[in-house]
């Protein structure tokens, strides 16, 4: 089937760049149809990856952390495309990453360990170097510089965007070396969901301005 | 021995026929499955799309040229010649036609999004094909040389 990945590909229309997009250029209902053409193991690791990582997806559902880890191996356990694993792997480090700068911004110390509180390979690194004001990972992740002083500056839209285009900058690279395999579906797939998660999340300013179009329209006439 | 020196020239005889064939179908199944998928995402020029998924096919014709300018009474001397000309054009064909079938696929991509860039977009696949005529034409002028 790995062929049928050029009808896939061939079928998605281009997706601009979320900061320059106005509007979905396909539905959710159309995209699911298009990646109905994968085969069904390949189709349910990509929503089993949507799912972990997703940005539509509301964190706060998982109510606990024993939850959390619980779904986190769980889904990994059957993740086994490479391309998608380690997609998966970078975007949950990330967040892990993020959510150790906010609580050591609370003032939280968790240089002895023993507290669960993120997932992934790097928890314990980060653990061990609590104190360092990159966790040393800065060789890893060269954004983690800039993400840190956007949330220390409190400017949550910023590091939100900045995000955004990190991993969207991510997603083109695997576009870019499996132009036309499974790789080009995971991209299309999680740049259709930043795409998403942008509108949404702009939807009031896009009332704003179509409110504001048709005043234009009205004061033409 | 001479059986086998005499069976590699049948198989140098026909390679460059049957490369050419395998890489044409791989290379026009790719670009055709790319240009299925494109047609469910425009609305016409329908066959602008098939019309690039054939391109793969000409390492086919070359093949057959190749084979018929390599045909001839194989003997003990110009056997090792047919066999190292045959293979070595016939992969380098069925190697083009992969490519270009992958070139003609990201054509297709690339144009249906940006209909203006249709002519350029094919360029990449025009420069495997000219990399299919090197090979071609040198076999031709080589197996000249080849004892009849």
């Amino acid at each position: 089937m790995a062929s049928g990945y050029y009808t896939i590909l061939g079928s998605l229309p281009h997706l601009p760049h979320f900061e320059m997009a106005e509007r979905l250029p396909l539905t959710r209902l159309r995209l699911e149809q298009r990646i109905s053409m994968l085969e069904a193991e390949e189709a349910k690791q990509l929503y089993l990856a949507e799912d972990l990582i997703s940005q539509r997806k509301a964190v706060a559902s998982q109510r606990t952390y024993a939850d959390m880890a619980k779904r986190f191996r769980k889904g990994m356990a059957e993740i086994t495309q490479p391309v998608l694993r380690s997609y998966v792997e970078d975007r949950i480090d990330q967040m892990t990453v993020l959510a150790a700068l906010r609580l050591r911004r609370e003032g939280r110390d968790l240089s002895k360990g023993g507290v669960n509180w993120g997932l992934g390979r790097r928890v314990r690194y980060i653990e061990s170097h609590w104190n360092d004001p990159d966790f040393r990972l800065t060789s890893n992740y060269p954004w983690l510089p800039e993400a840190r002083n956007l949330l220390e500056a409190d400017d949550a839209r910023g590091l939100d965007r900045f995000l955004l285009n990190i991993n969207w900058q991510a997603l083109g690279w695997i576009a870019d070396r499996e132009p036309l395999g499974f790789g080009g579906v995971v991209a299309f797939l999680f740049k259709w969901d930043i795409l998403n998660a942008w509108l949404v999340r702009n939807a009031e300013r896009a009332t704003q301005k179509f409110k504001e179009l048709m005043g234009e329209v009205k004061h033409g006439q | 021995m001479d059986s086998l020196i005499l069976t590699l020239g049948w198989i140098g005889m026909y390679a460059p026929l049957a490369l050419g064939a395998i890489g044409s179908m791989v290379g026009c199944a790719r670009a055709g499955m790319s240009a299925a998928g494109a047609l469910l995402d425009v609305e016409s020029g329908y066959g602008r799309y098939i019309g690039v998924a054939a391109m793969p096919s000409s390492q086919s014709i070359y093949g057959i040229v190749v084979t018929m300018a390599l045909r001839r009474d194989l003997t003990i001397d110009n056997s090792p010649g047919i066999f190292g000309l045959g293979v070595l054009v016939g992969l380098a064909l069925m190697a083009s036609a992969f490519a270009q079938g992958d070139a003609c696929a990201a054509s297709i991509n690339a144009s249906k999004n940006k209909l203006e860039i249709f002519g350029i977009s094919l360029a990449p696949a025009a420069l495997v094909e000219g990399f299919a005529v090197f090979a071609f034409v040198f076999a031709l002028v080589l197996s000249a040389g080849i004892p009849k």
